[in-house]
């Protein structure tokens, strides 16, 4: 578990360097602020998932609406 | 940022690999049992219509993928509520084929090797090909579609030294229910999912020839599909490669010629890293268009690293094992993909062509 942490932020940690700082460079501030935004959201779920929390899918969802909407049985 | 165009030929190879590069290891048809042939015929034909709305789409507006055709016929506010939608369905699409993947690696291959680490891994290369432009992946698909036929070819032809003819028959046993349900499942699964398409031949050199793009991949995809699925009702039997997760590979496992040529199984795994990889590219290259449409960012390749990574998210925590997914994809997906693939194509037809008719009815009226 330990080892999937360290490798998934040492990936992360690398395309911040390689790709979130030149952008901040460029002063493309659109695209600096959706990059951040996804990133940081893409790195929580990643590390929840990893330590093993359970994190709702949305295959849940739609199953059930589906179901519903198609009068289809289990 | 350079205008990407395509050639016609690496568009018919980019979707003939995109059809086939998942079916051919998940497998096609699986409720037909010995009539999968039938399904697979019935459900190329029924692709026939949507596939012209597709290219009927294109062709109106040449040179502008769905995104900028959305928002060209309903406006800023609602183009982009349905240019949302079919950023969250190829999205969506290629997580699934990201856990198919990973899951095909993790029960055949590594059993000990984590989900992520393979999600990984794929999800890298998929972003460093859309980063690279879509002409990478023309020439890409170019090169390793011949190398996939050819081994689907060899593949079948030494599996005939198992097959056992008499496994297609009886014809239409339990009758035609089973047959159309799968040829529709065939449909949605893996035929109209060409809708995706719609985003990214907007590239293509000739414009005019879409329509003979979008068929012939079809057609070939089709055939291929049908090739493997033949062949794995006639080594396995038809109960067995209906209820087998992954019968292509169980069907490659039983060449032994001479104790030579065995252990076969690789190479099937091979042609669904390829197809499988250019199936997440384009997904990941529509879905991070929409969302640079979307939000008006004038370069895509700026934001397909965390696209890919939320992508690389979604295929992890999607399903909690294989047997909810292969669930989820043969009894929800088609009845889910309804709207994404016929209904929302045909009410954009419509409305285009009647502000096409009204456009032209206005320029000539002052005349």
């Amino acid at each position: 578990m330990v080892v999937i942490i360290a490798l998934c932020s040492i990936i992360f940690i690398l395309f911040i360097i390689f790709e979130l700082i030149p952008l901040y460079r460029k002063k493309k501030w659109k695209e600096f602020w959706v990059y951040t935004i996804l990133i940081s959201f893409s790195y929580i779920i990643q590390l929840l998932f990893d330590l093993g929390v359970k994190i709702p899918s949305p295959a849940v969802p739609i199953k059930k609406l589906v179901s519903f909407v198609f009068g289809l049985q289990d | 940022m350079q205008k990407e165009i395509i050639t016609n030929k690496q568009g018919i190879f980019i979707m003939s690999m995109f059809i086939f590069g998942s079916s051919i290891i998940v497998g096609a048809g699986g409720q037909a049992k010995q009539d999968v042939w039938l399904a697979i015929l019935l459900g190329l034909i029924m692709s026939f219509p949507m596939i012209f709305v597709y290219s009927k789409l294109l062709t109106l507006y040449p040179g502008k993928d769905l995104y900028d055709i959305l928002t060209e016929i309903f406006g800023n506010v609602v183009g982009k509520i349905i240019s949302l939608f079919y950023v969250w369905y190829s999205f969506h699409l290629g997580a699934l084929v990201m856990a198919n993947f990973s899951g095909f690696v993790n029960v055949t291959s590594f059993p000990e090797t984590p989900q992520t680490i393979v999600v990984i891994f794929v999800g890298l290369f998929s972003i460093w090909v859309v980063k690279a432009g879509l002409e990478v992946l023309g020439r890409w698909s170019a090169f390793t579609f011949p190398i996939s036929v050819t081994i689907i070819v060899i593949t079948n032809i030494l599996s005939m030294t198992n097959a056992n003819f008499i496994n297609l028959k009886p014809i239409l046993y339990d009758g035609i229910r089973p047959v159309l349900t799968s040829s529709f499942g065939f449909f949605s699964f893996p035929l109209a999912e060409v809708v995706v398409f719609l985003m990214v031949f907007n590239t293509l050199k000739y414009k005019d020839k879409t329509f003979k793009v979008f068929w012939i991949s079809v057609c070939i995809g089709s055939i291929i599909i049908l090739a493997i699925a033949v062949r794995n009702v006639l080594v396995l039997g038809s109960s067995l490669s209906s209820s087998l997760y992954f019968p292509s590979y169980v069907a490659v496992r039983t060449i032994n010629i001479a104790d030579f040529f065995q252990r076969f199984e690789i190479v099937v795994a091979i042609i669904f890293i390829f197809g499988g990889f250019v199936k997440i590219s384009v997904c990941l290259y529509a879905a991070t268009l929409g969302v640079a449409k979307i939000l008006n960012i004038g370069d895509y390749r700026y934001i397909v690293t965390p696209v890919g990574f939320l992508m690389m998210n979604l295929a992890c925590t999607i399903y909690p094992s294989m047997m909810e997914m292969f669930d989820w994809a043969t009894k929800i997906y088609p009845y889910y993909a309804i709207p994404f693939q016929i209904i929302l194509p045909i009410c954009i037809l419509i409305v285009a062509k009647i502000k096409i008719k009204v456009a032209t009815n206005k320029q000539k009226a002052p005349a």
